[in-house]
């Protein structure tokens, strides 16, 4: 006899919509529309196709995958065969290797997330590739502008700490999650290791879902607050930048790895990473520098968007742990991104109209994200206008601003 | 009001520091851009000798001349 149980346990992801709690049902559907949606929206050209693609799908499919099973039992007895990333959240050292060799064995894309997600492998990955295309004599021509428009886009961070504080959270924790501000992934894992152990399963999942809100929010408040007339300002200086020698990069960028490394150890893989890959580009290794702006840029890109979709599942999301963490890493993201314009229209009146007010926004270290977003938008006013080269200044130096963050909020509440 | 302080403190420190950080990078690619550290240029002469073939000899030489007319 066919019973509407035997349906269920048939047909699984159409079953645990009607099991599970209204809400939970709700946030799946509207999950699986949202990466449609994102996908759409990617595809037309509106958003990032390379994160979007990937993201929507991971998104719309890991919400429809649900089943009953639950091998940790941390969702009520349904999860899916993707990813689980609160396994090994325990404060028992033994059981959470436990745990997290069970998942390893179990989920698809757990190996993905806990070997390059977790330990910030796969942001280093990008910045290695990025780096192999990035021509750091731009930022070396203007350190002052590109560091005041990070420091702008720091506000987010600042101005999250008294208001998490607020929402119940202690000083320390407060301070692991205002980092997410700063956009800056591994910083904000290394933030919450510190200061705030107990939440850096929540917060990892919450580092990494920024890119995707960068990604889809940030052209809108731009478009939002900056009106076409002056996204269109092509930025051409009037000052002729030095000129440097491909040997000269190559001393300054090594040099400059050393030197920020002796300073923030704390964004010193990240920073590492960078400089390696410039360090390849300047030094005419053809080969390393292919596999670099090619398989590794690309490779690791695709999988970060996958990935970061496929963590959107409901029963992540609606954790009560990461709710609460989403909001205020979302608050935060939006006070950097507006704190970041208010920087490039600062920069824009002290210099007379000559900074393109949208370049403000690569100041949230999101590297490259923010600077392909603010390029993007201001090629639309102004097909012949390029700030990408000052976008990306603004963009490592956000890493910079939000690494001394990082290592002040451990020296001063890390005890 | 603690969480203020250390907001407060965090920034103040932070901007001295970026702009000591930027400061560094200006003066550090100055004196590097002082001591000159110009590429390696290869004489026509040079290039002819060690290429190969008589398609990558011509390529070499007129590579070469190139880079010294820079």
């Amino acid at each position: 006899m066919i019973t509407w149980e035997s349906i269920a346990g048939i047909f699984q992801g159409v079953g645990t919509l009607f099991a599970a709690p209204p809400s939970v049902a709700m946030a799946r559907i509207g999950l699986i529309l949202l990466g449609f949606v994102l996908m759409y929206l990617g595809r037309k050209g509106v958003l990032e196709a390379l994160i979007m693609i990937p993201m929507g799908l991971g998104m719309a499919t890991v919400n429809a995958a649900v089943m009953f099973f639950d091998p940790l039992n941390l969702h009520g007895g349904m999860s899916t065969l993707f990813v689980e990333p609160q396994a090994g959240a325990t404060a028992d050292a033994v059981r959470n290797a436990g745990e997290l060799m069970t998942i390893l064995q179990i989920d698809w894309l757990q190996p993905i997330y806990t070997f390059t997600f977790s330990n910030g492998l796969i942001a280093c990955l990008v910045f290695m590739g990025i780096g192999s295309l990035l021509d750091i004599g731009f930022i070396l021509s203007r350190p002052f502008q590109s560091m005041i428009l990070a420091l702008f886009a720091e506000l987010g961070t600042i101005m999250t700490l008294p208001i998490a504080t607020v929402f119940g959270f202690n000083l320390k924790q407060s301070a692991a999650i205002s980092i997410v501000g700063g956009a800056d992934g591994p910083m904000v894992l290394f933030a919450s290791l510190k200061l705030a152990p107990e939440l850096f399963v929540p917060i990892a999942i919450v580092a990494y879902l920024y890119l995707g809100l960068a990604y889809g929010g940030y052209p809108y408040l731009i478009k939002l607050l900056v009106p076409t007339r002056l996204q269109a300002i092509p930025m051409v200086s009037e000052v002729k930048p030095v000129q440097f020698t491909a040997f000269e990069k190559l001393a300054i960028a090594s040099l400059a790895c050393v030197l920020l490394s002796f300073l923030l150890p704390v964004a010193a893989p990240l920073i590492f990473s960078l400089f390696f890959g410039v360090v390849i580009r300047e030094s005419g290794i053809k080969a390393f520098q292919d596999l670099m702006s090619g398989p590794i840029l690309y490779g690791s890109t695709m999988f970060l968007g996958m990935t970061l979709g496929i963590l959107c599942d409901a029963n992540t999301i609606m954790d009560p742990k990461v709710l609460p963490l989403l909001l205020l890493g979302m608050l935060s993201l939006l006070i950097s991104g507006i704190g970041g314009l208010v920087g490039g229209y600062v920069l824009y009146w002290c210099t007379g109209g000559k900074v393109n007010p949208v370049v403000g926004i690569a100041g949230v270290s999101c590297v490259p994200t923010t600077a392909k977003v603010a390029q993007k938008v201001v090629s639309k006013a102004n097909p012949q206008a390029m700030i990408m080269p000052d976008a990306l200044g603004a963009n490592i130096c956000g890493v910079i601003t939000t690494a001394i963050i990082a290592g002040i909020f451990c020296s001063l509440l890390g005890h | 009001m603690e969480a203020l302080n250390v907001s407060a403190a965090t920034y103040l420190l932070t901007t001295g520091f970026a702009l000591g950080i930027a400061g560094v990078i200006k003066l550090m690619a100055a004196v590097i851009k002082k001591l000159g550290l110009e590429e390696s240029v290869e004489t026509p002469a040079e290039a002819l000798k060690a290429a190969s073939d008589e398609k990558a000899r011509i390529a070499a030489a007129v590579a070469a001349v190139k880079a010294r007319l820079k």
